[in-house]
């Protein structure tokens, strides 16, 4: 309760500000930068899909199978 | 907790953001770009962030700036997120870096600001062929934020 106070009292803060609006931003969302990184992520979603919108934890076998792997590859030593 | 970010300007879409790094090198320009990955519909959005080039005035996520300040440009990002999330609030968020080691930067700043991100986002992480929701000490492939629709 008083994390979650300590959280809001944060978010708050974090917000106050208000997001300008500039009425005259040129649109970048055909810059090559940003096509590049949609090519990037429409592969990537076409060779590994998405999640459901479960939100499954990694089992404790597979999680320290990952982990010996990173650590052998110098990752998380 | 430190928050300090910087002042962000937002397009009339709310897809696109802009603020300005100040550092040892002088104002270096961001943009922050949210846009629909079309083939899956207006489900996903990807994340593409970098520096405004300013001679040619385009964007290019490429450039290592290195202005010392990357923890308020993260913060500064989150809060573009965030802003994004508020308008688009069922739009899940798809980040990955466009090289190994930005991809590693991203993780680490989620792990630093896990605690923050876990109330208002669920995190997930794609690692060894499969979507697991995420957890510190993994190094992920890419990255999948949903909004917690109660949280904003």
């Amino acid at each position: 309760m008083k994390k979650n106070l300590k959280l809001s009292k944060a978010l708050k803060e974090f917000t106050k500000d208000p997001i300008l609006i500039d009425e005259n931003m040129p649109d970048y969302s055909n810059a090559p930068f940003v096509l590049r990184k949609l090519e990037i992520a429409e592969k990537f979603i076409a060779e590994h899909g998405l999640p459901e919108t479960s939100n499954i934890k990694l089992t404790a076998k597979k999680r320290k199978k990952i982990l010996d792997k990173q650590k052998a590859k110098g990752l998380n030593p | 907790m430190n928050l300090d970010q910087y002042p962000i300007i937002s397009d009339l879409s709310h897809l696109l953001y802009k603020f300005e790094s100040i550092g040892p090198k002088g104002i270096i320009k961001k943009v922050i770009q949210y846009t629909p990955v079309k083939s899956i519909g207006k489900k996903i959005y990807n994340l593409s962030f970098g520096d405004l080039n300013e001679i040619n005035g385009v964007p290019d996520d490429t450039i290592d700036s290195n202005n010392n300040d990357t923890k308020k440009i993260s913060i500064t990002v989150a809060r573009s997120a965030l802003e994004f999330s508020s308008q688009f609030p069922h739009a899940r968020i798809l980040v990955i870096g466009s090289t190994k080691s930005r991809t590693r930067l991203y993780q680490m700043t989620f792990r630093k600001h896990f605690e923050e991100i876990d109330k208002l986002f669920d995190i997930q992480g794609y690692i060894e062929y499969d979507w697991r929701k995420f957890e510190s000490g993994i190094n992920y492939e890419a990255f999948l934020f949903t909004k917690k629709l109660n949280k904003l």
